[in-house]
């Protein structure tokens, strides 16, 4: 498999862990992995890009209009950062409006009381829609690695809501 | 050292790989200063070293200077040791840089300097490499999270081997990079520490360090002979007219480009892991065969620049790569096409503007620019290097520059316009806690001394929010929760001799305000001198161990009350106030709005009120 993977949001909004998951749940998958994420400056709030590369890969950054798949966020970045995507790449968007490949995962989460982890809810969607084809146990796996103890239940229950989409 | 046995395998980030190399490598002292992107190096060394109790030494120093010094001591002891920090910070370590490459070392000494070229978190895209040509040190170039891990234990035996310190030079797509890597065991640490008295050679003086000079000019030969030609060399099926010579990360790219295009082992690619010392004699030598050489590396020609003769080279001095800006998969790609007739990639597109950053909801240093603003609307803000700097945002940054300089910026502006015989208008200069001791101290002497007249408000959110939370000398433990002696900011700033000091929370906007106007006409005074308002709060992202846990009744803003007028969206800059479109009411967003209430006295028609 070669996948090449864009995520976007702003600072706080979880995009990081998404990230993390993804990478660690290819990684438990079998794969090679490499991904590349923003710090400091730009995640007090401001948009946040990550690059997660699956397959045989040196580098960790994309070539515009290379990525297979684009995970937004926030509406407004899945837009800003559209150019990234191949012409038959997919887009999944956490959005307020919801549609074909959209989703309001934040929205759901806060309804379900689990409004910390609407970036879970947003993975286990994409999890299902992806077309990435790793199991729901390797997700599963690698939520329950990463989270801190505190929120691990609520992250997986959370993935697991998203998942029933 | 004996053969590694691997014992597992991790997802890890550069920085963390980078810890774990440190460690397996036997490092016996690690000490840093955070700066993005190298904060998490020194992090992800605590963590393990607390996890495993490790007896090493390993802790956050006030600057990049003095970690660079205390580190080397435990060099000069025969004990291998690292420090860390960011481009930026090499300067302030520049001067015992230049002088450990002379007086040279004992036990390994790695400097991990980490650039950032883009520049995405940083002040310039300064690259490193060119610090080590400067000071005539090793560098390393590693093109990821991998690779910067094994050239740890490599850069110590080279720093033993000759006695001299080496550079690790890792750029942000290395250390903010995820990838597996192997872990092999931690050796039992030598914790042994002996001092052999040489003052001829560690207090070299000047006419020593001349033969010093001489000694470090035959260990950069000698190096640049041991120096490979570069590995990682494809051998190609024909003589091609093209070669290419890269380093770092644009190795990695333009292998990616290569192995995409189907031109792997078609083109001749060298890998540089060490850009200097290079054995350039035989490089020139070898490259002769190429009718065209093309240089890839980040962020500026230093390869480049040494093969410089007699080679036709392509690169950023003949303008093929931009002279600034990280280098992308796109322009390389672009490149190759025009070098080798490829079929030409579409137009790039230029880097959409995302979201500004911001400081957090219920920010302490929100509430403080706001007093500072509405007090003093017609004054001149100098301010540092921090969280704080967003205060940009509000407009209460007028001057950034470098670690440490708002405060003598502050103090020279006051001189300029008082040496030009002006009014001279409000000046107040805001400095966070962890920048006051990194590099504010000394500027605040000066402005005393000298009777500078502004305001200076230290901004204590008793952590160094901007790089992770790491700790300040204001705790009283050190990282493996052995005591430490806390080291008070107000106790600071009088033994400066500053006569006009107050404390406050910001979040009291009253009172904060009161302060300001207060310190305002104090240096309204002949024969002042500086004022400094000390505004404490914790961080509300890493400090809320600090705050009383008592639930705040909730903030709300009637969608129905009001107006629309957006003041509050433009002048308070937080991220959980949105006004959709103008004139539509502000909204509170639920998930971000920690009811701070700081918010309560910005809105003009009293709108925002606490509810019951």
């Amino acid at each position: 498999m070669k996948k090449q993977i864009v995520i976007v949001g702003t600072g706080g909004q979880g995009v990081l862990f998404v990230t993390r998951a993804l990478v660690e749940t290819a990684f438990l998958s079998g794969y090679p992995v490499i991904s590349s994420e923003t710090h400091g400056m730009a995640m007090r709030g401001g948009s946040v890009l990550s690059q997660v590369k699956i397959g045989r890969y040196l580098s960790p950054a994309i070539e515009q209009g290379q990525a297979d798949l684009l995970l937004g966020l926030t509406d407004q970045e899945a837009g800003l950062y559209a150019y990234t995507l191949k012409p038959k790449g997919k887009k999944i968007v956490n959005s307020r409006e919801e549609g074909k490949d959209r989703i309001d995962a934040q929205g759901r989460a806060r309804k379900m009381g689990l409004a910390r982890s609407g970036n879970m809810v947003f993975l286990g969607y994409v999890a299902q829609k992806s077309g990435l084809g790793f199991s729901t146990e390797k997700y599963i796996e690698a939520i329950t690695k990463l989270s801190p103890p505190k929120f691990r239940e609520e992250n997986i229950r959370a993935f697991k809501a998203g998942l029933a989409l | 050292m004996t053969k590694k046995k691997k014992i597992g395998q991790e997802i890890m980030m550069g920085n963390e790989a980078m810890a774990r190399g440190l460690l397996e490598a036997g490092v016996q002292c690690a000490t840093s200063y955070p700066g993005t992107p190298a904060s998490e190096i020194l992090e992800a060394l605590i963590r393990i070293k607390k996890k495993e109790r490790l007896p090493i030494f390993a802790e956050w120093a006030i600057n990049e200077k003095i970690a660079f010094e205390t580190a080397l001591a435990q060099s000069y002891l025969g004990r291998r040791a690292a420090v860390s920090m960011k481009q930026v910070g090499l300067n302030v370590a520049a001067d015992p840089l230049m002088s450990a490459a002379y007086i040279g070392v004992k036990g390994g000494f790695v400097i991990i300097a980490a650039d950032d070229p883009g520049p995405k978190s940083s002040q310039t895209e300064q690259d490193s490499r060119f610090q080590a040509f400067f000071a005539k040190i090793p560098v390393f170039d590693p093109s990821s999270p991998l690779e910067a891990k094994e050239m740890i234990p490599r850069a110590f035996d080279l720093s033993e081997k000759y006695g001299i310190p080496v550079l690790l030079r890792p750029t942000t797509r290395v250390c903010h990079s995820r990838q597996p890597v192997p872990l092999y065991a931690i050796p039992e640490a030598d914790t042994q520490a002996t001092f052999e008295r040489n003052p001829g050679r560690w207090a070299a003086t000047p006419n020593f360090r001349y033969l010093l000079h001489k000694e470090l000019n035959q260990k950069l030969q000698a190096m640049a002979q041991e120096n490979p030609i570069p590995g990682g060399w494809t051998k190609a099926d024909q003589p091609e007219p093209l070669a290419i010579v890269a380093s770092g990360v644009p190795y990695a790219l333009v292998s990616d480009i290569l192995l995409d295009a189907k031109m792997s082992g078609k083109i001749p690619l060298f890998k540089v892991d060490q850009p200097y010392p290079l054995p350039v004699e035989r490089m020139r030598k070898f490259l002769k065969r190429y009718k065209t050489v093309l240089v890839l590396e980040e962020t500026a020609p230093l390869i480049e620049m040494q093969l410089a003769d007699g080679l036709r080279l392509r690169g950023r001095r003949d303008g093929s790569i931009p002279a600034e800006g990280e280098l992308t998969p796109d322009q390389i790609h672009r490149l190759l096409a025009r070098l080798l007739n490829w079929e030409k990639p579409g137009e790039p597109v230029a880097e959409p503007k995302g979201r500004r950053p911001t400081l957090c909801p219920g920010c302490p240093h929100r509430s403080a620019f706001w007093a500072i603003k509405k007090t003093f609307p017609k004054g001149i803000f100098p301010s540092d290097i921090g969280c704080y700097t967003l205060g940009m945002n509000m407009g209460v940054v007028d001057t950034c520059l470098c670690m440490g300089a708002s405060i003598s910026i502050a103090t020279g502006l006051f001189q300029g316009f008082q040496t030009a015989g002006q009014p001279i208008p409000p000046i107040v200069a805001t400095i966070g806690d962890s920048t006051f001791f990194h590099a504010g101290i000394p500027a605040l002497v000066q402005a005393v001394h000298q009777k500078a007249r502004f305001i200076l408000v230290i901004l204590d959110n008793s952590t160094v929010a901007m790089t992770g939370g790491q700790p300040t000398p204001f705790l009283s433990t050190l990282s493996d929760g052995m005591p430490a002696q806390p080291v008070a900011i107000k106790k600071m700033v009088k033994a400066c001799e500053v006569k006009f000091i107050e404390e406050t929370d910001p979040y009291d906007l009253p009172d904060m305000t009161r302060l300001l106007k207060k310190a305002g006409n104090y240096i309204q005074q002949e024969d002042s001198g500086p004022a400094v308002i000390i505004a404490r709060h914790p961080c509300l992202v890493y400090g809320r161990h600090l705050l009383p846990a008592e639930p705040l009744s909730k903030v709300v803003l009637p969608e129905e009350e009001c107006d629309g007028c957006g003041f509050c969206v433009t002048q308070f800059d937080c991220p959980a106030m949105v006004q959709e479109k103008k004139k539509m009411p502000v909204h509170l967003i639920e998930e971000l709005c920690v009811h701070c209430g700081t918010c309560i006295a910005v809105c003009p028609k009293k709108h925002i009120r606490r509810e019951g």
